[in-house]
């Protein structure tokens, strides 16, 4: 099924024009879904759809991401989300309490209109979305019968 | 919120379902819930849950759609019920 179609059509299609377009259309999804429907959950689905794409139509070997590179991702994500999570108990505030973050800032905003609360809420989206498309493909991955070790981590 | 396009909506969705269960080929069942969860996004875009609808054509029509079809790639296509 990670064969590698042979038809140039396919490939073209897929390589040039879908997966960067679905790429660039997840990361709108992320950074927009405070303001419309989207966020990091979204994002990390589109993202794995991409990831599953370049594994149909490319094959094994001009896919985007490697298995072990999926797994780290997904792990990494957890860690965003985790230490997100955390920073903040260490300097007074509670779990997830992203205004605490210990983020250089007067009065709460950075700079413009970026305030420490959306820096906070944008990396929790990240590591969901970095999560999510880890997973993901990864499934994706494991169903089709990937090596988990081997020469195919990294 | 138009009640006639929502009912549409659910005869279409029980339907779907139902042609999901009683098909004897896997992957047309897979299919046949993918079509399930285009419908079910669709009613949920109507009744104004747009992140969900989202998701739910994300996931329920694209990704499990392709993790079933690879799972039944290693098994036989038929039910053996």
């Amino acid at each position: 099924m990670t064969d590698p179609h042979g038809s140039i059509i396919v490939n073209f299609i897929a390589r040039i024009m879908m997966i960067p377009f679905i790429i660039l259309y997840a990361f709108y999804v992320l950074v927009h879904g405070e303001a419309g429907p989207g966020g990091g959950f979204q994002a990390g689905a589109v993202l794995a759809a991409a990831v599953i794409l370049s594994r149909l139509a490319l094959g094994r070997e001009q896919r985007i991401v490697s298995t072990g590179g999926l797994v780290i991702l997904a792990v990494a994500g957890l860690l965003v989300y985790a230490l997100t999570g955390v920073a903040p108990m260490f300097f007074g505030g509670e779990y997830l309490d992203y205004g605490r973050l210990p983020i250089p800032a007067t009065d709460g905003i950075v700079f413009g209109r970026v305030t420490v609360r959306s820096i906070g809420v944008f990396a929790i989206e990240l590591g969901v979305a970095m999560g999510v498309m880890g997973v993901l493909g990864a499934m994706f991955d494991y169903l089709t019968g990937a090596e988990w070790s081997g020469s195919d981590a990294g | 919120m138009i009640w006639e396009i929502e009912l549409t909506l659910f005869f279409l969705l029980v339907l779907t379902a139902v042609v999901a269960l009683e098909t004897r080929d896997l992957l047309a069942a897979v299919v046949a819930l993918g079509v399930f969860s285009v419908f079910t996004a669709l009613l949920l875009a109507v009744m104004g849950a747009v992140d969900v609808a989202f998701t739910e054509v994300v996931l329920g029509a694209g990704v499990t759609g392709v993790l079933l079809v690879a799972g039944i790639a290693r098994m036989d296509r038929r039910s053996v019920d």
